[in-house]
């Protein structure tokens, strides 16, 4: 269990990383909703039930929604 | 601020983290936090303890985040007014539409169920709050067509709703006073607590559930529909 | 675990507080905002964690639990950070229309 939370962590750095330096903002977008699933992975790794589902709901749901409608609204540079 | 100097400062930060870690800084806490999971099903009477801990335990800060969500609510509802038209000019596909009306009942099903178990198995009021924000997130999103909004529930019943939600939690939160002794009382308000593993048991705790669960999910999904609609 | 752990809430912080020092573009701020919320939630939910414990749900035999009083601080943490999300987006939406573009260095104004 334990190399599964190190590669996951891993993970997580990297897809965070890439998600605030490149250059696309819809990329940038679909890695945050990325970081939130591992994180909800980890939260069930963590032996926490209820937080891992929220965090998944909330994360791949209702935040990615929230971005999308942003950037749909102002124009993509 | 330029790339060298904003570099140099993350990594002096995480450093110091680091640094902490391995000078072996004591982060253990030693049985300083109240052992709930122990006492939980003598004095409240649910077996998810999580539910116990948020709805009776330390309730008052449940009321505290409710009326952050009512605040965004507020905020965005002014920052962001409905006057323009929606997203998407062009209708989706039909597989995009029936597959969509074939999944939102399952998935408010999943809601409440979430909510109403919310004491016994893992879940509870926020959980299943947010599960039916994210039908009307699907419902905005799908049927807006042209210049047509469509919600699950129209806003006069939802901005209701919301506001029955924390009336119902202060009122429960004051009839603990008038009964019992403390604001937000389960157990000494001499409700019967029932069998622990039962849906109804742990006394004021599937009320508190149902009204968070409500209170969050139609908060969330005006916000979501004041963003979309702006 | 435990290192595994703490060491990836650290990189996440520096990472977050690199993107909010140089990045240019309105909404990737907001981004960075919530890679340091989940990098904070982590931190929480670990602190409560004990080795070789189960999920704090009563189950019948006595046995080690995981703290919950971490996991409730976290459930309230994540729907606050929702609704902080959702008002800086809104933030972003108003300051495109009022000034024009979502790039800093065209939104400042220093006079007026």
């Amino acid at each position: 269990m334990i190399y599964v939370a190190g590669i996951l962590c891993a993970l997580l750095l990297a897809v965070a990383a890439y998600s605030i330096l490149c250059r696309s903002i819809l990329a940038a977008i679909v890695g945050t909703s990325v970081v939130s699933v591992i994180a909800a992975v980890l939260f069930v790794i963590l032996r926490a039930p209820d937080v891992a589902i929220t965090e998944a709901v909330i994360g791949a749901g209702l935040v990615t929604a929230f971005f999308l409608i942003a950037v749909d609204k102002t124009e993509r540079e | 601020m330029r790339t060298g100097w904003a570099l140099l400062f993350s990594v002096a930060l995480v450093g110091c983290g680091i640094v902490t870690l391995i000078a072996g800084v004591d982060l253990d806490t030693h049985g300083a936090i109240f052992d709930y999971a122990h006492h939980s099903v003598q004095h409240t009477g649910a077996v998810n303890v999580v539910s116990a801990v948020l709805f009776d335990y330390r309730g008052l800060d449940t009321l505290g985040e409710a009326t952050v969500v009512l605040a965004t609510g507020l905020v965005v509802a002014v920052l962001a007014p409905k006057a323009r038209t929606s997203m998407l000019s062009v209708r989706l596909s039909l597989v995009v539409l029936y597959g969509v009306a074939l999944v939102l009942p399952f998935v408010s099903v999943l809601g409440f169920a979430v909510i109403l178990f919310g004491h016994v198995s893992p879940g509870g009021g926020f959980t299943g709050g947010v599960v039916l924000a994210s039908t009307a997130v699907f419902f905005a999103v799908v049927y807006t067509v042209g210049g047509q909004q469509s919600y699950v529930l129209p806003m006069d019943t939802q901005k209701r709703i919301e506001n029955a939600a924390i009336a119902t939690f202060l009122l429960v939160g004051f009839g603990g006073l008038v009964t019992g002794g403390a604001f937000l009382a389960n157990a000494a308000t001499g409700i019967p607590l029932g069998e622990p593993g039962s849906l109804l048991s742990a006394g004021l705790i599937p009320l508190l559930n149902l009204v968070a669960g409500m209170k969050v999910g139609v908060g969330l999904a005006i916000v979501v529909v004041c963003l979309f609609s702006e | 675990m435990g290192a595994i752990i703490m060491t990836t809430v650290l990189g996440l912080t520096g990472i977050a507080i690199y993107g909010l020092l140089t990045r240019r573009h309105l909404i990737r701020l907001v981004i960075c905002f919530n890679v340091l919320e989940i990098a904070v939630l982590l931190a929480i939910v670990y602190a409560g964690f004990v080795e070789g414990g189960q999920a704090p749900i009563v189950g019948g035999a006595e046995a080690a639990y995981v703290s919950a009083l971490p996991h409730a601080v976290a459930l309230t943490a994540i729907v606050i950070a929702a609704s902080s999300t959702a008002l800086m987006l809104a933030y972003v939406v108003r300051i495109y229309r009022t000034r024009g573009s979502v790039r800093i260095e065209r939104v400042r104004r220093w006079r007026g």
